[in-house]
């Protein structure tokens, strides 16, 4: 579509909680942290981008008239605290009970078609803490985790760690009010990026002879996605037209004999926007600058509706990332907007579906 | 409840005579669902409120981020054609009927009524199941036309209490990089579609021996629905008679049910349709599930959940 460079930019994650999140936080408030508000591991999912309303439609999905593209979702569920997860009947004065707590609950699962991201809880004691603690220093220190891993290659092996966030809570457990702040930290590049092209995946990987048509070639991609169950990746077409997914891991050995600018990154884009990619690209770019100063590159936003194995929402951009990075730590962005687009946080207010006294106003 | 505690479990499969189903039966239909539609999975639940007569790990179904972008309000006061196309589907008196009750606006939960499950409403279920390929447009009639728009934003609940905790001196990099979402202003033609969305479970009622549908929702801003929201997303015959906020049986939190006490004797109308028209041999008792979220998207026009599938798979 546009063909001059213009300022990349992103679809910024949308943040999703279930309401069984609030509740094990409340669980794990009263039974685990007490006050105790330290950060906490937790995870969160996303699934890559597509249109609202089709999802029993495959066939229209590629018309692109009528966009309504789903939000970029980071969600929250009660899953996130994974091993963490106490039971109901865990006390502290029960040794079984201590040792169930620090036992995996392996049954508490991610959602199939997702991809996990790992958190950072901050869960205050009281709303003045919630309101006061430093904000700016909270996303500092998350940001400069990420960073720590770009450097020292971790990010390569565990890629997963790019899209860290943080999530700031204070819990009312005698209101059943959760005031929460997410975060999603990205780290700055030394210029801004610019996007020179913008093409469907279809255009770019045609079918190479009439044998193998497109749809054979998307659907093994999509299946080699599903089982790496990585979120970024490296991509070349053979000869024989299949698309061949590396891990970023493996930088060197995958592009040998390729020519350079026919290298192509990938990652499992959240947008569903025709020309814009999502979040979770800013830190892999910068992963990019950072390790291989890469200045041009094509990245494959991969978007497929979840289950159904069309792919015809994804797109491939190519990027150019001018400027290199100093020694310094970059600075970095990323606090959520609240309900009224301003900087701030949110409130659930669970009162009406977990108090048992406003309960009991409509059981039967 | 102790209802249900005291209930023996159903041991034989009688789904084909009466409509319900074994546990086992419950399984099967829901490992069929997530092969068939994978943005529904199995989940476990509350540890402390498992089941034995089901699997630990297939407690109950579930799937998220359900999209609602229409107030089911707002299709069946305006569109009087949906009406009459039940009326021709059946004898009149339609189950999904819902001018009646246009004057109690009230948003009080009443208590549980009957189910008229008459035959008209039961056969344009089956009519369109048995198509072997589904769409909700089936159901839902004429009511997705475009003249309904955008869902109204009156009931935005109070946001002093986020804006006060705003703290000002709270300021970050500029960032022109982040693509600004919040606001429709003509630099890009398409938008992002921010709509209800609800989670949507199923678990299995011992006591009636069938499904049973759940509802959490979230408004445009991800903030929990209230009660009275949720109904006005429901087929609004049902909201008043049979629909009510209990906790729910894996999870500490209410949620918005739809009562089965009539659940058997649809499925049983919608089997028998089935049985009548030949039907009989592609008719699993796997299958249970997608003919009943079928017929739930009578209940919940608008809810855009995945039931798709051709029935001879």
């Amino acid at each position: 579509m546009s063909s001059s460079a213009t300022l990349l930019q992103f679809e910024p994650f949308s943040s999703a909680v279930t309401s069984t999140f609030w509740h094990a936080l409340s669980k794990n408030k009263i039974d685990l942290y007490k006050l105790d508000d330290s950060l906490v591991d937790i995870n969160g999912y996303y699934s890559t981008g597509h249109l609202q309303g089709k999802s029993g439609d495959t066939s229209s999905t590629a018309a692109g008239t009528n966009d309504e593209a789903v939000p970029a979702r980071l969600c929250v569920g009660d899953d996130a605290f994974g091993g963490k997860y106490v039971t109901r009947s865990a006390h502290a004065w029960n040794v079984n009970a201590i040792m169930d707590v620090n036992k995996p609950i392996a049954l508490e699962r991610q959602p199939t078609y997702t991809f996990s991201a790992p958190g950072f809880l901050k869960n205050t004691n009281t709303i003045e803490e919630f309101k006061g603690i430093d904000k700016a220093k909270l996303l500092k220190d998350v940001s400069n985790r990420i960073w720590d891993d770009i450097t020292s290659g971790k990010a390569l092996d565990q890629p997963e760690l790019l899209t860290r966030f943080l999530l700031l809570t204070f819990a009312d457990l005698k209101k059943y009010k959760f005031y929460y702040w997410f975060a999603f930290p990205a780290l700055l590049p030394p210029e801004p990026i610019k996007i020179t092209a913008v093409r469907n995946i279809s255009a770019v990987f045609p079918a190479i002879n009439p044998t193998r048509t497109t749809a054979d070639i998307f659907g093994a991609l999509s299946n080699t996605i599903a089982q790496s169950g990585s979120a970024f990746f490296l991509v070349k077409q053979n000869t024989n037209g299949d698309i061949t997914v590396g891990k970023l891991s493996e930088w060197d050995r995958f592009w040998e004999g390729l020519n350079e600018d026919k290298r192509m990154v990938a990652f499992a884009d959240p947008s569903a926007l025709a020309s814009n990619p999502g979040w979770p690209l800013r830190n892999l770019l910068v992963q990019l600058k950072k390790r291989w100063n890469v200045g041009r590159i094509k990245v494959l936003c991969f978007r497929e509706t979840p289950g159904k194995g069309d792919v015809s929402r994804s797109i491939v951009i190519d990027v150019d990332m001018p400027g290199s990075f100093g020694d310094d730590v970059p600075k970095s962005v990323g606090w959520e907007k609240n309900t009224a687009g301003k900087l701030g946080p949110r409130l659930a207010d669970l009162a009406p579906l977990m108090d048992p006294t406003r309960l009991a106003d409509t059981a039967v | 409840s102790a209802r249900e505690y005291l209930n023996p479990v159903l041991k034989n499969s009688k789904f084909k005579e009466t409509g319900v189903l074994t546990p086992e039966e419950f399984v099967a239909a829901g490992d069929f669902l997530v092969y068939k539609c994978p943005t529904w999975s199995w989940a476990a639940g509350e540890p402390s409120k498992r089941r034995d007569y089901l699997p630990a790990d297939k407690q109950y179904l579930v799937t998220r981020n359900v999209p609602c972008s229409k107030r089911v309000k707002a299709m069946e006061y305006g569109a009087d054609d949906e009406a009459e196309d039940l009326d021709e589907a059946g004898g009149g008196e339609g189950w999904v009927t819902t001018h009646k009750s246009h004057k109690s606006a009230g948003t009080e939960p009443a208590e549980i009524a009957d189910i008229d499950e008459d035959d008209g409403a039961v056969g344009h279920v089956t009519g369109a199941v048995g198509g072997l390929s589904i769409h909700q447009a089936d159901v839902a009639g004429s009511g997705k036309s475009a003249e309904e728009e955008v869902p109204s934003i009156d009931d935005i609940p109070d946001m002093d209490e986020e804006l006060e905790l705003v703290d000002a001196s709270m300021a970050e990099e500029d960032d022109p990089a982040a693509l600004d979402t919040t606001g429709g202003d003509g630099l890009h033609n398409e938008k992002i579609e921010r709509t209800r969305t609800y989670d949507m479970s199923i678990t299995y009622d011992k006591y009636y021996q069938t499904p049973r549908v759940w509802l959490f929702g979230y408004d445009e801003h991800r903030r929990p629905l209230t009660s009275t929201q949720i109904f006005e997303d429901i087929s609004q015959d049902h909201a008043k008679k049979t629909v009510t906020i209990e906790t729910h049986p894996h999870e500490n939190v209410s949620m918005a049910s739809i009562h089965p006490c009539k659940h058997a004797n649809v499925m049983k109308k919608i089997i028998d349709h089935l049985v009548e028209n030949g039907k009989e041999g592609e008719l699993r008792v796997d299958q249970y599930l997608m003919l009943f979220l079928k017929f739930m998207s009578a209940v919940l026009p608008t809810m855009d959940y995945d039931y798709t599938t051709s029935m001879e798979a």
